[in-house]
């Protein structure tokens, strides 16, 4: 069974060219392609894909806003953002709204195909300056809300003073797989602490 | 004749009196002159509006003799001045605020002052009911406006332990160094915002059609079977990532985010990543010193990471290095870079090797600095020495050349 794809991307030409590349994969299929977001929810489910590459910098409802809205009826489709240059703080609101993982535009020709079984088998990359917000998001807040391990909290200080995973499983003295899972598991929660604080938001607002 | 002799004198004296003080009216005149060029020379290269209000305050005690000084911007959604820089006698050196005073629009002098847009000069403070006391009481107080266009940026408060110490001539000092504060603002607002366009436009115009570019040339590689097509391909391939690549550095450097030492190492750090560890170059990382608060404009951010890709770029290349220390030493300063590896270079490379050397010389040079390259005695292998001057408080002395 091919990965069925979906794909948001308001560039034409490279739109086209995502899909050329994706289609010469044979256990990639491109199941739709859009340049806007309109009704992407409906089509995720009607078209039963199983991973959306979503560019951050989309017309009408942004690419942002769109994984927000996907997020509150589908917690299984796993989301990949693309995003041209290293746009730190877009690229961790996606994530905060519920993308798995990232990749930039100029990797794409190398790393697209192998970023998506990536995230398919449960592993997500994080640079440096997204680990970064991350702790600065948790020193705002109260520690225990992210409820990250000591394990996930070591990865998240060490990724982000600029290790890498292969750096990172070598000082921990474990595989390169594990310390993915581990960001993979960091992703999730901040996801759901994410969540948490938009019904808390919403209920305060209501009580008000 | 006595009576000549004295309307004489009388004549005379009452000219040299008169010149006598035009010298001295023209020596303020110029002093003043003198202070003022020297508020917008001391605010040349602060690149961030906390830098430029610091900079006035403490001009403003140093070069005008005030006792105090306090500036505050105006916030004009919650319709409220927040306290950003202040010198005085109990805090003669820079320091953050901790506990930024915070004055509603209308209240007190400064608040009346930011309501009415008009400046306000106070002779006695126990007369004038709208005065607050901050710290202590002071019995006299000098508030101006500091105005972009006709929005309200802030106000700049001196007060003063004496009554009635302000005069006229402090009111239009104090107004003319709140306009140039106020034209510093709107210009450093003005940069940053088309800062933020350039790498806007950059990012969805050309960032697009140029990885498509780069992904078609990657199918092409792939479909083709003829050995030479494959080869345009790869380099059409490669070409692409590279525009795409110093694009990206050129967005990272104009980002108005970026403007401080830590994020310039945050980068670094992941360009080596990036190009060390496919290669299977270990490294080992050093960071000594506070890098949060340096700041460096768009210029300096970008040679010096030009200077760091350059030299990875060549020990990829060349030195068949299998370990590289990377170091950066900040000290009051001075900012020391060493790039070290365990390759084979026995000497140092000559120019002509297309390895860049020169222009790591010329950009080094153009931020005021020197970088060195030499081997190391008891072992092959290369050691670079950057050496750059910057200034903790905001921006480096060092302009660029051209």
């Amino acid at each position: 069974m091919p990965i069925r794809l979906l794909i948001f991307e308001d560039s034409q030409t490279l739109r086209e060219s995502l899909i050329q590349m994706l289609e010469l994969e044979v256990d990639l299929q491109v199941v739709g392609h859009f340049p806007h977001t309109q009704f992407a929810e409906e089509k995720i489910d009607s078209l039963q894909a199983d991973i959306v590459l979503m560019d951050v910098d989309m017309p009408g409802r942004n690419g942002i806003e769109t994984v927000r809205q996907i997020r509150r009826q589908n917690k299984h489709v796993q989301i990949i953002m693309l995003t041209v240059f290293d746009d730190s703080p877009n690229v961790f609101e996606a994530l905060c709204a519920g993308a798995n993982g990232y990749l930039l535009k100029k990797h794409t020709s190398e790393k697209l195909v192998e970023s998506i079984h990536e995230v398919k088998e449960g592993g997500a990359p994080m640079s440096p300056a997204i680990a970064r917000m991350i702790i600065n998001s948790l020193q705002k807040k109260q520690p225990q809300t992210y409820q990250l391990t000591n394990r996930e909290q070591d990865i998240l200080t060490s990724l982000s003073l600029g290790n890498s995973f292969k750096m990172i499983a070598a000082s921990m003295s474990t595989s390169i797989d594990t310390v993915k899972t581990h960001t993979k598991r960091i992703y999730e929660k901040m996801q759901v602490n994410s969540q948490i604080e938009a019904v808390t938001k919403a209920l305060r607002e209501g009580l008000v | 004749m006595i009576n000549w002799f004295i309307v004489v004198l009388l004549i005379s004296i009452a000219l040299i009196s008169w010149l006598g003080w035009r010298v001295w009216q023209y020596k303020r005149i110029i002093r003043n002159e003198r202070i003022l060029n020297y508020f917008a020379t001391s605010l040349y290269g602060r690149n961030s509006e906390e830098d430029i209000f610091w900079d006035i305050a403490k001009n403003c005690i140093a070069q005008l003799g005030l006792e105090d000084c306090v500036i505050y911007r105006y916030d004009a959604v919650n319709q409220v001045l927040i306290q950003k820089a202040a010198y005085g006698p109990k805090n003669p050196d820079r320091h953050e605020i901790l506990n930024p005073i915070l004055i509603p629009l209308g209240q007190g002098i400064t608040g009346y002052v930011a309501k009415t847009r008009q400046a306000i000069m106070v002779a006695d403070t126990r007369k004038d009911s709208r005065y607050i006391i901050d710290d202590e009481h002071r019995l006299s107080e000098l508030a101006v406006p500091i105005l972009s266009e006709h929005e309200l940026i802030g106000v700049i408060d001196s007060e003063h332990s004496a009554v009635n110490f302000f005069q006229e001539e402090h009111l239009n000092m104090l107004t003319r160094i709140a306009k140039i504060c106020g034209a510093k603002i709107r210009a450093f607002n003005t940069e940053t915002r088309v800062r933020d366009h350039i790498a806007r436009d950059l990012h969805d115009e050309l960032g697009s059609t140029l990885t498509s570019i780069n992904i078609m040339s990657k199918i092409a590689q792939k479909l083709v079977s003829n050995e030479d097509m494959r080869a345009y391909f790869e380099k059409i391939n490669l070409q692409s990532k590279t525009i795409l690549e110093n694009m990206s550095d050129i967005v990272w450097s104009i980002n108005p985010h970026n403007d401080t030492l830590d994020k310039l190492i945050l980068r670094v750090r992941e360009l080596l990543n990036e190009l060390l560890e496919p290669c299977h170059i270990n490294y080992h990382f050093e960071l000594k010193g506070q890098a949060e608060c340096i700041r460096l404009n768009p210029h300096q951010r970008k040679e010096v990471f030009l200077i760091f890709k350059e030299a990875i770029t060549n020990l990829v290349k060349h030195s068949q290095a299998t370990h590289a220390f990377i170091s950066i030493d900040i000290h009051a300063n001075e900012m020391y870079l060493l790039i070290r590896d365990n390759g084979t270079c026995e000497s140092v490379p000559t120019d002509c090797m297309g390895n860049g050397l020169n222009n790591m010389r010329m950009r080094a040079g153009n931020l005021g600095g020197t970088i060195h390259f030499r081997v190391q005695v008891d072992q092959p292998g290369l050691e670079i020495l950057l050496h750059l001057p910057i200034t903790p408080s905001g921006y480096s002395n060092a302009l660029p050349n051209n």
